[in-house]
């Protein structure tokens, strides 16, 4: 900061038009990265959501539906066709904020399959949740689903009992907002 | 300009993790596996050097007064790029490493050296320094990745190697868990940095480098 020391104080409206001026370049830079980036993340993020409906519960189109039950963790309810309803939900427990999970639910009320949309769980411990060996547990339950601590059947993802609570409880609300539809 | 003891500092001399303290919330938040490791460590070097580049071109029109909003506004522009990109076009590595990339913007590392080295430095002194002290904090990021992961889950590589499920070396039921929790981070950060001082204060001490050292 030498240089700095050496000129004469700036008055207050260079500071202004300096920091003003910095803002508006880095501001012009970012919409521009966005206008080039929003195509493909909007392009990713619907590929995921094709993809983890898919994974829960193939079928050749889904039909959005409007959710008018109570439950606020609903996120979305989806007809596949006969098959049944994919349900997004994210629970009201997690361990950090974003949890979003596709649950599958067949025309007998049993659930189909479960995805992990999206996570913002501790990487290597909540993230867990999307391995085959904690999601495939969720197959063919239905009713009220439980870890096994809380007298359950679901065996808890090892140091992330927050995190499994919180997918039991996304499958239980899918399961019950997809009753509902009938 | 002097490449071999920009080098030096940002490894070891003048570690951002080690020696200088700085970054410590991400380092020990991330550690836990490799992939994510090298991840982080490579958008932190990206980042780095970029502000440091645009703040040394910008050093003598910034004034001292709010040199640190400008700084702040610099990074945040290139953390929320970097953060854009990945996003469009490497949504795994982006997934993985979540809240992370936004965090940069308050990662100190990238602050602190702006404010104590691309603020005096020119525009090609201090993008050497941005990859130095990225490698360095890499470097510490590989260490404790593979520690941790190795002690708290018997694995090495987690992310990259075997279909993502890393490499098993210890076998199931053995390791601590604990390792890979929080407290893990603290205990294996609290180790690397001790073993780091102990390595550069055992050759005979220059007064530059213990002076270094007390900061």
């Amino acid at each position: 900061m030498s240089e700095a020391a050496v000129k004469k104080e700036p008055g207050m409206a260079t500071l202004v038009v300096v920091l003003f001026a910095i803002s508006a370049v880095v501001a012009l830079l970012l919409g521009v990265t966005n206008i080039v980036t929003k195509p493909f993340i909007d392009e990713n993020q619907r590929l995921a959501k094709e993809q983890a409906m898919q994974e829960v519960l193939p079928s050749d189109s889904y039909e959005e539906l409007s959710y008018t039950g109570s439950d606020s963790t609903v996120k979305g309810i989806y007809s596949a066709g006969d098959a049944g309803y994919v349900v997004q939900v994210a629970p009201a427990t997690s361990f950090s904020g974003t949890l979003s999970v596709m649950v599958g639910v067949d025309g007998s009320g049993s659930c189909t399959g479960i995805s992990i949309v999206e996570t913002g769980e501790t990487s290597g411990l909540g993230s867990n949740a999307s391995k085959p060996v904690f999601k495939d547990q969720f197959t063919g339950v239905s009713g009220t689903v439980n870890v096994t601590k809380d007298g359950g059947a679901i065996n808890a993802i090892t140091g992330a009992t927050i995190t499994s609570r919180g997918v039991c409880e996304a499958v239980t609300s899918a399961l019950a907002a997809a009753a509902e539809m009938g | 300009m002097n490449v071999k003891k920009q080098l030096m500092d940002g490894l070891f001399f003048q570690n951002p993790v080690t020696v200088q303290l700085l970054g410590m919330c991400s380092v020990l938040a991330i550690t836990t596996t490799l992939f994510n490791g090298i991840g982080m460590g490579l958008s932190v070097l990206v980042i780095l050097t970029c502000a440091n580049v645009v703040i040394a071109l910008l050093r003598k029109i910034i004034p001292s007064k709010i040199r640190i909003a400008c700084y702040i506004v610099v990074i945040a522009g290139f953390v929320t790029i970097v953060d854009l990109a990945l996003k469009a076009f490497l949504p795994d590595l982006s997934k993985s490493l979540g809240l992370f990339i936004p965090l940069i913007v308050v990662n100190c590392i990238i602050l602190g050296r702006a404010e104590s080295f691309a603020s005096k430095n020119g525009v090609a002194a201090s993008a050497l320094d941005g990859v130095f002290q990225g490698l360095g904090y890499t470097m510490v990021l590989v260490i404790m990745c593979v520690v941790r992961e190795l002690l708290g889950n018997g694995t090495f590589g987690g992310g990259i190697l075997n279909g993502g499920e890393g490499i098993r070396i210890i076998p199931e039921g053995i390791p601590a868990l604990g390792m890979i929790l929080p407290v893990g981070g603290f205990l294996t950060l609290a180790a690397v940095i001790a073993a780091m001082q102990y390595i550069l204060n055992k050759p005979k001490k220059t007064e530059t480098k213990s002076e270094e050292v007390a900061k």
